[in-house]
């Protein structure tokens, strides 16, 4: 134990990175926002990094010419081991990144619709 | 990337609606597509946006967009009466949050958490039942047999462009855009006070639900393509046996000339359409007849010209026609 806590010791020491990520962590933020109104920004981060996951792995087989590019999309639909299931990933995340934005957007004029205003500390 | 025939097509469109911005039209559709045509060049131009540019800027603009939610919070929820100032709001925010603030982990984030695993599995759901999505046909220009449509959430764009007389085309495509991000932009700095809630902001409301409906009925359409010529007449069944009794030879072999030629996908048989074309295609008089004749040897509106399918003498032709013959739409026969 003591030997992992002097490597953690060492790495934090050397990176820096401990305080903020718990300040990160458990900065505070208003009560009443713990709610389900208050869930689409995050999820609009979590499909992005779906974006970028699904991205990379096309990447790895698209080819980026205008003679082979179709056929690439051909392969990945049809021979590659779970190309068929990546490539709508990609599309759905990228239709579900909008989505998610623009509902973060919305609900930053339309919250109240789901939290009852007379919890409101002071109201 | 999806690299076929609608990507094409829409590119196509793409570069042809830069090409009508005044002065620096012909640059852009050059940096766009990387030279006069849509070719290699543009592909390669396309991916590196696409991998390189894109992503990059947007993880730059999360990267942003989290630090100010670290630094200035959440968008407190708005309440009918309580009036945002400027000047006040992050102060008050503050407050708020270390008089009753919970921390983020594990406060918060427990429904972030499930919400976005639900988000996955839809996604994963979608994939698996969907399947992918394209590629459609080659990409290639000399492959007309196709009808390449755009997607989802640029049907009602395709929608609008379709039925948008020729001469707004160019003024909508290029004002619109610049109005709607002018007044966009400037929207935090003559509303970013007041009330903010819905509830007392009639106008925002409204204005949300009428770009939420014209989007809408503009996907619609563009589902229907009611401007596109419906071909659901009569083909391919027979000229009913009425229609014939009574005729001439040469109306009957009119009759023929109408079945053969294929007339019966825009031109109805028997008052089913407006009196005035059915009048017009019933009996030319002699002063309307010229025009009769005209059309339909040069043709003219939706109606293709028919002089290298009716082979003998042009006087003819309208006596070929069977008496009655109307366009099942509106301007069909025009």
């Amino acid at each position: 134990m003591r030997l992992i806590k002097n490597v953690g010791d060492w790495f934090d020491q050397r990176l820096q990175l401990a305080a903020p990520i718990r300040e990160t962590m458990e900065h505070p933020v208003p009560r009443q926002t713990a709610s389900w109104a208050y869930v689409f920004g995050s999820a609009a981060l979590t499909v992005f990094m779906l974006q970028l996951v699904t991205g990379i792995l096309l990447a790895l087989l698209y080819v980026p010419s205008a003679g082979e590019a179709w056929n690439s999309l051909q392969i990945l639909n049809h021979q590659v081991a779970l190309g068929w299931f990546i490539r709508p990933c990609m599309a759905g995340a990228r239709i579900s990144w909008s989505r998610s934005s623009s509902s973060t957007w919305c609900r930053s004029s339309f919250s109240e619709l789901t939290n009852s205003p007379g919890s409101l500390p002071g109201s | 990337m999806r690299f076929d025939q609608d990507a094409y097509w829409g590119l196509g469109i793409g570069a042809s609606i830069s090409s009508r911005i005044p002065v620096v039209g012909p640059w852009i559709v050059n940096l766009l597509l990387g030279g006069p045509i849509i070719a290699g060049a543009t592909l390669s131009r396309f991916f590196a946006l696409h991998v390189f540019v894109i992503p990059g800027s947007l993880i730059a603009f999360v990267a942003l967009h989290l630090l100010l939610v670290l630094k200035l919070g959440i968008n407190d929820w708005p309440m009918p009466g309580r009036i945002v100032r400027r000047a006040t709001y992050l102060q008050e925010y503050h407050e708020l949050t270390r008089k009753d603030g919970i921390p983020f982990v594990p406060g918060a984030v427990t429904k972030d958490l499930f919400f976005s695993g639900f988000i996955l599995l839809c996604i994963a759901a979608c994939a698996l039942y969907f399947g992918p999505f394209g590629p459609s046909g080659q990409p290639d220009p000399t492959i007309i047999q196709t009808a390449p449509r755009p997607d989802l959430f640029f049907l009602w764009l395709y929608a609008l462009l379709s039925l948008l007389p020729p001469s707004m085309e160019t003024p909508a495509l290029l004002i619109g855009p610049v109005i709607a991000l002018v007044v966009l932009l400037a929207l935090p700095f003559f509303s970013g006070e007041g009330e903010k809630s819905w509830k007392r902001r009639p106008i925002a409301v409204l204005t949300i639900l009428l770009v939420a409906v014209t989007l809408g009925t503009f996907t619609h359409l563009a589902g229907n393509a009611p401007w596109s010529p419906v071909m659901d007449a009569w083909s391919g069944e027979p000229i009913p046996a009425q229609y014939l009794q009574g005729r001439t030879a040469l109306e009957r072999q009119g009759a023929l000339v109408f079945q053969a030629k294929q007339c019966h996908n825009c031109h109805a048989l028997g008052g089913r359409a407006e009196s005035a074309d059915q009048s017009w295609i019933e009996s030319p008089s002699s002063s309307r007849r010229i025009n009769f004749i005209r059309q339909v040897i040069q043709g003219g509106g939706n109606m293709p010209g028919l002089r290298k399918k009716l082979e003998s003498g042009r006087n003819d032709c309208t006596r070929r026609v069977p008496r009655n013959a109307a366009p099942t739409r509106a301007g069909g026969g025009s």
